[in-house]
């Protein structure tokens, strides 16, 4: 019974990513087509959750933006994980001169909060897909290296990557098979806490108007619309709000089940 | 000690010189001419001409950046591209609203999250523990911008106790000040609790049950002033986001402060006002922080020894 607990959560997030993955097929109706006849009608049996200022079906648009915001915080996290392990794992194992450029970088990131250099950049770079995923991965990949160079330091001096040295194995064998399994536990935690990020920071950037572009439909565009229509018609925020929030606490969620399973 | 801060203060410069530098060639990174991206392209001659005079842009850009410098030395952010009014005179006029904002959800973060914290370490593993457990991964993980408006339904539309929007009505703060510090809240919630819970298992907390202290003396006194200690350092660093979240949460409250202004400007293409609010942002950022490390030094004795050693 216990264990049924706690995989409950994973159970209901493989089954809701299961829907949003095939949203398109779901969708009842098409978020591309606006209606201004059916403009904000409130939530009932044509329209489940009701229509935005531009008669687009809420449920579909929520569909839609689900999937692509689960699929930038995916691709983000995944150059983040690239750029940090590669650049984490240069800084650690070599140290040097090297490893204290790559100090002073992490200390300039850091300097600035991350939020409001991803707003002052997007401020500056056209919309796009792919603008989005680089500007974030830009934002995102420091604490991802240091994490990992930390966990390189703290290993470097372990007797069994001594051992392995002393066998005469390639460098490059030492970090694939020796270092980085140990460090594979604290990564996934980071990455698992990355997405829910990732996912709060593209909507945000989208909801202030500088994240995704006119014609890709967005939770935080919903959310922006939304505000202005609080009075009127309320639903229109609501529901993209409540899977924003669904999403970042079930990433959050399982960041913590991780940290707990692999005690980091 | 004075050393370490002297040395510490000293790394502000380099800080914020990467600050200014990074915000100056943004503009000049975007391709093409900035004269045409801040005017568009259909501009009148007449205006292009006035524009590439008054910022030197038709100087070479390492000119353009030493003339920046120099400015920003003499304390002056230069003129908003739209109204031409100084840019100085427009932030200070938002600068105020803003840290009031900021330093009103600091608040309700701590008193918040004090006793929270404290008790749900005291009561751990109880009911109200969970509670509280429940309370910071929802409060984590609520986005501002899903939290303002939900607020505003129930307060200020549904039950009309706070105003919606502005800063004129009193009470207006309550929202947006709210909205932006619950967030951190949950945050400093769980880590007051973590954090009080492994204090009270050293040695020097059981002497103190052992003399017959009351428990109240003993958390509030003994084991609370050194379970706050790192929560210090959390407190500086989370207020940069903080500072960052003002931006949403004024857009969604109309609040009258820097960040409401960077959105117009950025949606006027008005470049030197929003180099001067990312400026100022990051500059007050940058300060609480080193103000924090300070304070940190100043409560926690031990960590003066171990500065002044390096």
């Amino acid at each position: 019974m216990h264990q049924f607990v706690k995989l409950l959560p994973f159970i209901l997030l493989f089954f809701v990513y299961g829907v949003i993955l095939t949203g398109p097929l779901l969708a009842p109706h098409d978020p591309f087509v606006s209606s201004l006849e059916e403009a904000l009608q409130a939530p009932g049996a044509g329209h489940f959750l009701g229509t935005d200022a531009n008669g687009r079906d809420i449920l579909s648009l929520i569909l839609y933006s689900a999937r692509i915001s689960l699929a930038v915080s995916f691709c983000v996290v995944l150059c983040c994980l690239f750029l940090g392990t590669t650049l984490g794992f240069i800084a650690g194992f070599f140290g040097g001169p090297l490893d204290r450029l790559f100090l002073f970088t992490a200390d300039v990131f850091q300097a600035f909060p991350g939020i409001l250099l991803a707003i002052t950049v997007a401020a500056f770079i056209p919309q796009s897909l792919i603008n989005m995923i680089l500007l974030l991965s830009f934002v995102g990949w420091v604490s991802y290296a240091r994490l990992i160079r930390a966990g390189v330091l703290s290993l470097k001096s372990r007797d069994y990557i001594l051992a392995a040295t002393v066998l005469g194995l390639p460098k490059s064998r030492i970090l694939w098979r020796h270092v980085f399994p140990n460090l594979a536990g604290p990564v996934i935690v980071q990455a698992s806490f990355g997405m829910a990020g990732v996912i709060l920071a593209e909507s945000a950037l989208s909801f202030l108007g500088l994240g995704l572009p006119a014609g890709t439909p967005s939770l935080g565009k919903l959310m922006d619309q939304g505000v202005n229509l609080l009075l009127v018609a309320p639903y229109v925020s609501i529901f993209p709000g409540a899977v924003i929030m669904f999403f970042v606490l079930s990433f959050n969620f399982v960041g913590d089940s991780l940290r707990e399973k692999f005690d980091v | 000690m004075p050393l370490y801060f002297l040395k510490r203060l000293m790394t502000l410069v380099p800080t914020m010189f990467v600050v200014v530098t990074l915000v100056f060639f943004l503009l000049r990174l975007i391709p093409g001419d900035p004269v045409d991206f801040i005017l568009g392209e259909n501009a009148l001659p007449s205006a292009r001409q006035e524009l590439v005079k008054t910022y030197r842009f038709d100087r070479p850009v390492f000119e353009q950046y030493c003339l920046y410098l120099q400015n920003l030395f003499k304390g002056n952010l230069g003129r908003s591209y739209f109204s031409e009014k100084p840019v100085n005179a427009k932030i200070r006029q938002r600068y105020g609203a803003t840290l009031q904002l900021a330093f009103a959800s600091v608040l309700w973060a701590v008193v918040l999250s004090l006793p929270l914290g404290v008790l749900s370490a005291v009561k751990k593993n109880t009911l109200f523990d969970r509670l509280t457990l429940v309370f910071s991964l929802v409060g984590v993980s609520l986005p501002s911008f899903y939290l303002g408006p939900l607020l505003a339904l129930l307060f200020s539309i549904h039950l009309d106790w706070f105003p919606l929007s502005g800063s004129d009505l009193p009470g207006s703060l309550f929202l947006p000040s709210i909205t932006l510090g619950l967030g951190m809240a949950a945050l400093l919630t769980r880590m007051t609790r973590a954090s009080l819970i492994e204090v009270l298992s050293r040695d020097y907390i059981r002497t103190a049950m052992a003399k017959g202290l009351s428990p109240f003396k003993v958390v509030v006194k003994h084991a609370l002033r050194t379970a706050l200690i790192p929560l210090i350092a959390v407190l500086g660093l989370q207020f940069g986001t903080l500072l960052a979240g003002t931006v949403i949460t004024e857009k969604i409250f109309s609040w009258p402060g820097l960040g409401s202004l960077m959105l117009e400007s950025i949606n006027q293409r008005d470049y030197a006002l929003v180099q001067g609010c990312v400026l100022l942002i990051a500059f007050t950022y940058v300060v609480v922080n080193l103000l924090t490390d300070f304070f940190y030094m100043l409560v926690d004795p031990r960590l003066r020894l171990i500065k002044d050693q390096q």
